[in-house]
């Protein structure tokens, strides 16, 4: 058995060709559907907060569900937000020029091994969460790939999609606003994100969907982030990636809502991530 | 008046009941002893008045009899007489008349005829033939094999030997004594190149009460419009009533509300365990291949089973005997070839068929490197060691290999099945027939990335001693029993073992001893029964690692066992009872109960089309074993002069400990797999109907079913009860086959039905940039409903009956290019390009669409065909 050596890397990349070859004999199309969009009214709210260790203001985002998937989205406003660290009780304020988004009042930092509980009070109901976080490895930053077709570049993610080692979400927030060419262009940033699993998962590693390309051009400005999982927390994004990047793949699994650990029918997560970033210029 | 007449009539009987029971009320006292019969009586006569009339002669009047009464009644004593000399009495008038007892008639002399229906020209036995005595209006069935038996008075009959699509053979037979014979059949000319459907109308009177059972003749599937050069088994399933197949290009299917690892399929015994090729657009099963398959809804066989919602049974051909021969098909996706010939004229065969894919011209500029092909190979011996033995041995292997092949770059997906058996049929006399089959199957399926290979396998090895009885012609017993020993590796990386940090998924193993007894009688012209029983004793046994969980699927303990430690051990018995009534010569009534465990469990989470990843598991410690209860009722009816056949039947069946699973459920090498499995009931309901026309230019099948499937699951959509995906209420499909000439044959076949169950959002909410689908009752939805025509045409290049035969069909499947969803999905963004994809910018502004995926649009295919 020693002469087998362990090769995790790309293990989706290395048969992505004969993946491509199935597909010629799988023939399958997709297209619009006229199948009616829900209509129904969901009263609890949406917790989207990540503490990191980065000192800075804090941030929990609060929202309500909607019925379209292209609709603003509207806000939780007025609710009283908190989140307690070994009986320091820390508050969250709302924004007055983001409505919806609650910052501490100071920049401040989560640590690792430390468990945070959030709080929040809205429309007369009481939603709690407890997180912790846990440390992180350095990364193999992603480069970027020249695409000669279109003159701009593309992200180049150096990590796997499975590894027994380690759980992780990279993310790069790329922007050319800046640059002279493209000041006048409605869209000059993208951000995306890359996760590392624990779990092999067929619909992500094998036969993934086909995904937006984005290009940006020499000289963006490149935030890249590498942020801890912990275990809960990458079974949530896990079932995230299941409902948004892997819905309607070939090999789909059933499908289900999210593990939130945000209680008395709270939607979203609140978790406390480790992150390394860097910032890089394209080129 | 009617009243009155009653009155009167019933007055009237009573005074005559009364009047004979006044003269045997006469009390008698006689002391008696060896006096003749004559002076017994003429004593009673003088103590009583009553006066007796009989005939000297008759009653032998001159014997001697000693009798003691004292004051008995009359009745009494006559008894006591009678009895002592084999006499009867009655009261006719005022008179008592007696006579001798009629002698019981003496048990007639019944000797057995039995032998083997064959194919006269091919020397293939034929299953299911049908002998017939017209004169006692009974008769049997051929079993698997070709063996009948058939027990009859002594006395000379002319039996009459059916098969569909050959010629009836009579023959004269003095049953003076046991006797031994082997009928050869021969095609019906007439009906050379076309092709009938195996509805037999003795084959209804005949069978006790076999119900929800589809013999399938594989010349009948040939007839179907092709899909890609191939008409598989599998979806011509989707045509009959009752089985439902998952989508377009899928091997997989649902029968009556049961789950898709609930259905056993089985080639000559062996079970296969993934029918697929090329992830289902092909079935492992080739018609071609198959000399006879019966599929079972409910009511199974009782020496195949452990399954609860199916079986289908494949025998494959045995051979020609008599002369070699060959067929072979030719279509630009996929080719094969049958070759069969005699190795020892009349005593030995052989039969291979080989299968290959032509794919490569379709990728070959894109990716030479890649390796893309599957392909099949069954093979059967035959040999008659004696006039009472007979051996077989068959195999079957296909393998399908996606891949790509460079140089330090390998990766892709492969499985096979394999499946061996070895059979020895030996008749112990005329009316004892067994069989003793020797099998093992093996399922491997594994995903490699250059060195590193992830591999799930399934393998059995199994025994089975079976014993047909044929008691007479009325009654018959089966029984027997089974050993298998099962080997399960759920899927695991082949890696360093020194490396820690690879999670290792634990195997297991498991045994299973079967005992099983079916008793098929007739109880009269109108009524036959069979009653029987399985006991199936199954234990999962290490080594293995097993995790105990508690009821929040926490891991509570760890066991580890040993090579061959008992883990868990189930008995179970599964009592079957079904019922027939005749109603008329071509009609009958049908009930069958049962109950069906299944202690192999398909652990897959996908919806997906497509079978892949899939793992099998053992009924153990935390999987319990799946029970079945299905209780059915039905009606056939065969319209003689139509030539068409009319089944009805309804079902109820309740299912417990059905495996589902926790939403986004890590099944792949994950340890701790069970933990994600939840468990439950469904309850199943339906209405099949369907009509076949069997004889003539125009021939075909019509079926609806009207039914519904529902699970309730501990743990998911609050407890409550929720369709299944395969719960589609209506589902009609239509074949006609015409023969527009002796070599020309058109058909078609219109499929619809309700669109699966689904689960789609009740509304969205945004996460971290992402929009995620929040959902609320499960399968909520449904996709849109289902229909398709496929039409084809056959033309037979040669005259009917010259030796060399070869044929064009040309297919159209999905005549109208309807596209039928697999899913629909609410997280694409147009490009474009007009290509639907993924957003992967956060930021990005495009507004999400909802979209459909289909799988296959409008595919036509001409195929070549020839036999020598």
């Amino acid at each position: 058995m020693s002469r087998i050596k362990v090769t995790y890397k790309n293990f989706g990349q290395v048969i992505a060709m004969t993946v491509v070859i199935v597909s010629l004999l799988t023939v399958s199309c997709e297209e619009k559907s006229d199948h009616p969009l829900p209509n129904q009214q969901i009263n609890t709210i949406v917790v989207d907060g990540m503490l990191t260790n980065e000192l800075k203001r804090q941030e929990i985002r609060l929202s309500k569900p909607f019925s379209d998937p292209n609709q603003n989205r509207e806000p939780v406003t007025g609710a009283v937000v908190t989140v307690i660290v070994d009986g320091l009780t820390v508050p969250f304020i709302e924004s007055t020029e983001e409505p919806g988004l609650y910052q501490t009042s100071q920049p401040a930092a989560a640590t690792i091994d430390k468990t945070y509980h959030l709080q929040i009070e809205s429309a007369g109901e009481t939603y709690t969460a407890s997180t912790y976080m846990i440390p992180i490895a350095a990364p193999n930053q992603p480069t970027f790939q020249y695409v000669p077709d279109t003159g701009l570049y593309q992200i180049q993610w150096n990590n796997p999609e499975y590894s027994p080692f380690e759980t992780a979400m990279y993310e790069a927030d790329i922007s050319w606003g800046h640059l002279p060419a493209y000041t006048n262009d409605s869209l000059t940033k993208a951000r995306l994100t890359f996760y590392t699993l624990n779990t092999i998962d067929v619909s992500y590693i094998i036969f993934p969907q086909d995904k937006e390309e984005v290009y940006f051009p020499y000289g963006s400005i490149a935030i890249l982030k590498k942020y801890s999982l912990t275990d809960e927390y990458a079974a949530y994004l896990r079932a995230l990636l299941a409902e948004t990047e892997w819905q309607g793949s070939i090999f789909e699994d059933a499908r289900g809502n999210l593990p939130s650990n945000i209680s008395n029918g709270g939607l979203g997560y609140f978790s406390a991530c480790s992150v390394i970033a860097d910032t890089v210029v394209v080129e | 008046m009617v009243k009155h007449i009653l009155a009167f009539c019933l007055l009237l009987n009573f005074a005559l009941a009364y009047g004979q029971n006044d003269l045997l009320n006469h009390k008698v006292t006689l002391h008696i002893k060896n006096a003749t019969l004559n002076s017994v009586l003429e004593m009673i006569t003088q103590q009583t008045g009553v006066n007796f009339s009989y005939s000297n002669q008759s009653i032998q009047s001159e014997r001697t009899i000693s009798i003691i009464a004292e004051d008995k009644p009359l009745t009494e004593v006559l008894n006591e007489i009678s009895e002592k000399l084999h006499l009867q009495f009655k009261v006719v008038k005022d008179q008592v008349v007696i006579k001798a007892a009629k002698e019981k008639p003496a048990e007639e002399e019944k000797f057995t005829i039995s032998g083997h229906v064959r194919d006269a020209e091919t020397g293939e036995s034929l299953p299911g033939a049908t002998i017939w005595d017209p004169t006692s209006q009974s008769g049997t069935i051929s079993n698997n094999y070709g063996f009948y038996s058939l027990t009859l008075p002594r006395g000379s009959y002319g039996l009459q030997y059916s098969y569909v699509g050959f010629e009836q053979q009579l023959l004269q037979i003095d049953l003076q004594e046991n006797m031994r014979k082997d009928v050869g059949m021969t095609l019906n000319a007439a009906l050379l190149g076309e092709v009938t459907i195996t509805t037999d109308e003795k084959l209804e009177t005949i069978e006790k009460s076999q119900m929800s059972k589809i013999r399938v003749n594989p010349a009948t599937l040939n007839t179907l419009p092709e899909f890609a050069g191939e008409v598989g088994l599998i979806k011509s399933l989707q045509t009959f009533p009752g089985i439902k197949t998952h989508s377009d290009g899928s091997a997989f299917f649902f029968v009556r509300g049961g789950n898709k690892d609930q259905n056993l399929i089985l080639i000559d015994e062996a079970p296969v365990y993934n029918p697929a090729h090329l992830f289902g657009y092909y079935s492992v099963i080739i018609p071609d291949v198959a000399k006879e398959i019966n599929i079972y809804k409910a009511d199974m066989p009782i020496e195949k089973g452990d399954r609860l919602s199916s079986v289908i049974d494949v025998q494959t051909k045995d051979g020609n005997l008599h002369n070699f021969g060959m067929t072979g098909v030719l279509n630009p996706l996929i080719h094969r070839f049958a070759v069969e010939a005699p190795i020892v004229k009349e005593k030995s065969s052989v039969f291979a068929s080989y299968r290959h894919s032509n794919f490569r011209w379709l990728y070959r500029l894109a990716n030479a490197d890649a390796a893309l092909y599957l392909f099949d190979l069954n093979f059967k011996l035959n040999w008659k060691i004696s006039k009472n033995d007979r051996l077989y041995y068959s195999f079957f292997y296909g393998k399908d290999n996606f891949t790509n092949q460079r140089i330090n770059e390998t990766g892709g997906i492969r499985w096979y099945n394999f499946t061996s058996t070895l059979r020895w049929n030996h008749i112990y006399n005329s009316r004892l027939f067994s069989n003793l089959t020797l099998y093992t199957s093996t399922y491997n399926y594994n995903l490699l990335a250059d060195a590193t290979i992830w591999e799930s396998e399934i393998n059995n090895v199994t025994i089975n001693y079976d014993f047909s009885y044929f008691i007479n012609p009325e009654t018959s017993l089966r029984f027997g029993i089974n050993q298998t020993f099962h080997d399960f590796n759920p899927g695991n990386l082949t890696a360093d073992e020194n490396n820690p940090y690879i999670p290792k998924v634990s195997g297991s193993k498991a045994a299973k001893t079967v005992f099983y007894v079916n008793r098929e009688h007739n109880i009269n012209e109108n009524w036959s029964w069979k009653i029987g029983a399985r006991m199936p004793i199954w234990t999962m046994q290490g080594p293995a690692v097993i995790y105990q969980f508690d009821s929040s699927y926490n891991v509570t303990d760890t066991l580890t066992f040993q090579e061959k430690d008992a883990i868990k051990t189930f008995v179970n018995l599964d009592p079957r009872l079904s019922l027939k009534y005749r109603i008329s010569k071509n009609a009958s009534f049908k009930l069958s109960w049962g109950i069906y465990h299944q202690y192999l469990n398909l652990i897959s989470n996908s919806i997906s089309p497509f079978t892949s990843f899939e793992i099998w598991m053992p009924s153990g410690t935390n999987i319990k074993p799946q029970r079945a209860n299905q209780f059915a009722v039905g009606i056939n009816k065969f319209l003689e002069k139509q030539k068409v056949e009319f089944v009805a039947e309804a079902y109820y069946k309740k299912m417990f400990n059905q495996v589902d699973y926790e939403p986004h459920a890590n099944i792949l090498l994950n340890p701790l797999f069970e933990g994600e499995l939840r468990f439950g009931t469904a309850r199943a309901y339906g209405l099949e109907l369907s009509l076949r026309r069997t004889e003539g230019r125009l021939t075909g099948w019509i079926s609806y079913t009207y039914s519904r499937v529902f699970k309730k699951i501990d743990g998911l959509n609050d407890g409550n009860e929720f369709p299944a995906y395969y719960d589609r209420p209506n589902d009609f499909s239509i074949f006609l086959s015409y023969h527009l000439s002796k070599r020309v044959n058109i058909s078609a076949n219109w499929t619809y039905y309700t669109g699966s169950a689904i689960t789609t959002p009740i509304g969205f909410y945004s996460y971290n940039g992402s929009t995620i689908p929040l959902y609320g009752e499960k399968n909520n939805d449904r996709l849109p409903d289902y229909h398709r025509l496929d039409v084809a045409l056959a033309w037979m290049l040669n005259k009917p009956g010259n030796n060399f035969q070869h044929s064009l069909s040309f297919a159209i499947y999905n005549f109208y290019n309807r596209h039928n969803p697999v899913s629909v999905n609410f997280n694409k963004v147009e490009t474009k390009e007009g290509k639907f994809v993924v957003p992967a910018n956060l930021y990005g502004t495009q507004d999400v669409m909802v979209t459909q995926k289909y799988l296959l649009g409008i595919m036509p295919s001409i195929t070549y065909k020839f036999k020598i």
